[in-house]
């Protein structure tokens, strides 16, 4: 039983890596890690410069704050609302993608349970989820400190705030595992569309603008969203910030965890319930 | 016990009356002789190294307390090595606020004041030349040790700040403080969005026209003086600082 789940799930994640759009988030992560560290290393100084000027009157600094931790914080930031999109086209494909080829029929002619093909695609995903945000984290981190090595790391939120460089590693580390565990919510949704439709763009095209539209919506500060902001899960995706604030505000941080937790159960339920009881047709 | 607090309460008294005596006479004491021996004490320091410890204290900063070696060369060279970022003053390493002296001042003495549990002499300075930075600076200096206790001035760049000098329980023969703090206005310092690349990052808390003060606080240990340090030591070395 266990072996034969594993197969499937093996099975899955061969279709995934087999498809070309697979390597596309890989391509993208690659190119955009490597062309913000070039451009930090060209025009590093002036950016940061920018960031400490009002600084700069009153104080003198002592040692180098373009590092590789800065230059890693630099690329999470920027990446963490596009990476969503690069999920979706993967998982947004998972189901409606066989359907629309045909082959999930086939699939369903095999001994097994509509659940454990469900469980299979979904763990197969959740591995692909992980291989992004490893190797966003290994090329990230690998190329920042190879390029400008270690030092402190400077962090400007509501205030400043300076990390020494032994306390940076591990928030940079955990921000990176909260990553994972916000795409992991994004997958399980865009396979959750996945399953309502045939085809498999519609689903990738429908979680980009449902991300898009929450994220709009968490970030305008108007009284009439206010209440609606705790039910929308774009409100906890970027509570990896938090790991970048002395002290860490671990409530925060479990009450986003506790929420994407709860988003992941409830799509995967969703799916799972709407699969067992859908005509397959294709 | 009710023998103590009567001979505190007369002592007080004395002290209070030397204090406004003194005063009285404030028009007709030249400080000039006092500041020329502060100047003279520190002129006998051409340089030297101390393990410093550094405590910075800002409303929108949080810095952990660093740790360095700093290099001091007449008249104005300083460089910290450490590991990892520091922030120092810009002004008020050298001890003496040379920039003070350097140029024609006029000095008034004002009064006597206990300062830091230390009777001090209070003299005013004003720098004559229109381009000077510093406007005014007051001055705190020990009667009986003639070293500065405190320092407190105010700058056309950087608005008024104060230094306040902590001297060790056992004096070193240049008397070099134990402790500097210094105490400055960073009102006009401001966040600028968009550092990060990150349009969703909170905003900077909002200040509001209330002026803001920063404190820094250095303790000095470990002084080797007149040890001879070579010029281009202080020369802008990157890697050399981050050791």
């Amino acid at each position: 039983m266990n072996l034969l789940f594993l197969k499937l799930v093996q099975i899955e994640l061969m279709k995934i890596f087999r498809k070309g759009r697979s390597y596309i988030g890989f391509g993208a992560i690659a190119f955009i890690v490597i062309v913000i560290q070039i451009a930090l290393y060209v025009d590093g100084e002036s950016y940061l410069d920018l960031g400490t000027q009002s600084l700069k009157e009153s104080f003198t600094f002592q040692g180098n704050l373009l590092n590789g931790y800065l230059s890693v914080y630099i690329i999470l930031s920027s990446l963490w609302v596009h990476i969503p999109f690069l999920i979706a086209l993967v998982a947004g494909d998972l189901i409606a993608g066989e359907a629309s080829a045909g082959t999930l029929r086939i699939l369903l002619f095999r001994p097994i349970s509509r659940t454990q093909v469900i469980l299979a695609k979904f763990s197969a995903i959740l591995i692909y989820v992980f291989a992004i945000v490893v190797f966003m984290a290994v090329l990230s981190i690998g190329t920042g400190l190879l390029i400008f090595g270690e030092g402190d790391l400077f962090v400007m939120k509501d205030m400043i705030y300076i990390f020494e460089s032994t306390d940076s590693l591990w928030r940079i580390l955990a921000s990176y595992a909260f990553s994972f565990l916000s795409m992991s919510m994004v997958a399980s949704l865009a396979f959750m569309l996945s399953s309502f439709v045939d085809s498999s763009q519609g689903p990738t095209i429908m979680t980009m603008s449902i991300i898009i539209v929450f994220m709009i919506i968490s970030s305008v500060d108007f009284s009439i969203f206010r209440a609606i902001k705790p039910f929308m899960f774009t409100s906890y995706m970027g509570a990896w910030r938090e790991f970048f604030t002395d002290p860490v505000d671990w409530q925060k941080i479990y009450k986003a965890i506790i929420a994407l937790l709860m988003h992941i159960t409830l799509f995967l339920g969703i799916t799972t319930l709407y699969f067992r009881k859908k005509d397959i047709l294709t | 016990m009710r023998f103590k607090i009567i001979s505190l309460f007369i002592f007080s008294i004395f002290v209070q009356i030397v204090l406004n005596v003194t005063s009285i006479f404030a028009q007709d004491y030249n400080p000039q002789p006092l500041l020329d021996s502060v100047k003279n004490k520190f002129n006998k320091v051409n340089d030297y190294t101390a393990d410093i410890k550094i405590k910075v204290n800002v409303s929108f900063l949080k810095i952990p307390v660093k740790e360095g070696k700093l290099y001091f060369k007449k008249p104005d060279k300083v460089k910290l090595v450490s590991k990892g970022f520091a922030m120092l003053p810009k002004r008020g390493m050298n001890f003496t606020f040379n920039e003070l002296f350097e140029k024609k001042y006029n000095a008034i003495f004002v009064k006597n004041e206990i300062c830091n549990k230390v009777i001090t002499y209070v003299i005013k300075i004003i720098p004559l030349d229109d381009a000077a930075d510093i406007l005014l600076a007051t001055l705190w200096i020990d009667r009986k040790t003639q070293t500065i206790i405190k320092i407190d001035a105010i700058s056309k760049s950087n608005g008024s700040f104060v230094t306040s000098f902590n001297y060790p329980h056992q004096p070193n023969p240049f008397n070099l403080p134990s402790e500097l703090i210094f105490t400055f206005d960073v009102t006009k310092a401001t966040l600028p969005m968009g550092v990060t690349g990150d349009f969703d990052a909170e905003k900077p808390k909002s200040k509001d026209n209330k002026p803001q003060k920063a404190t820094l606080s250095i303790s000095y240990s470990n002084y080797e003086v007149n040890k001879g340090i070579t010029d281009s030591f202080f020369k802008d070395d990157k890697k050399e600082s981050q050791k």
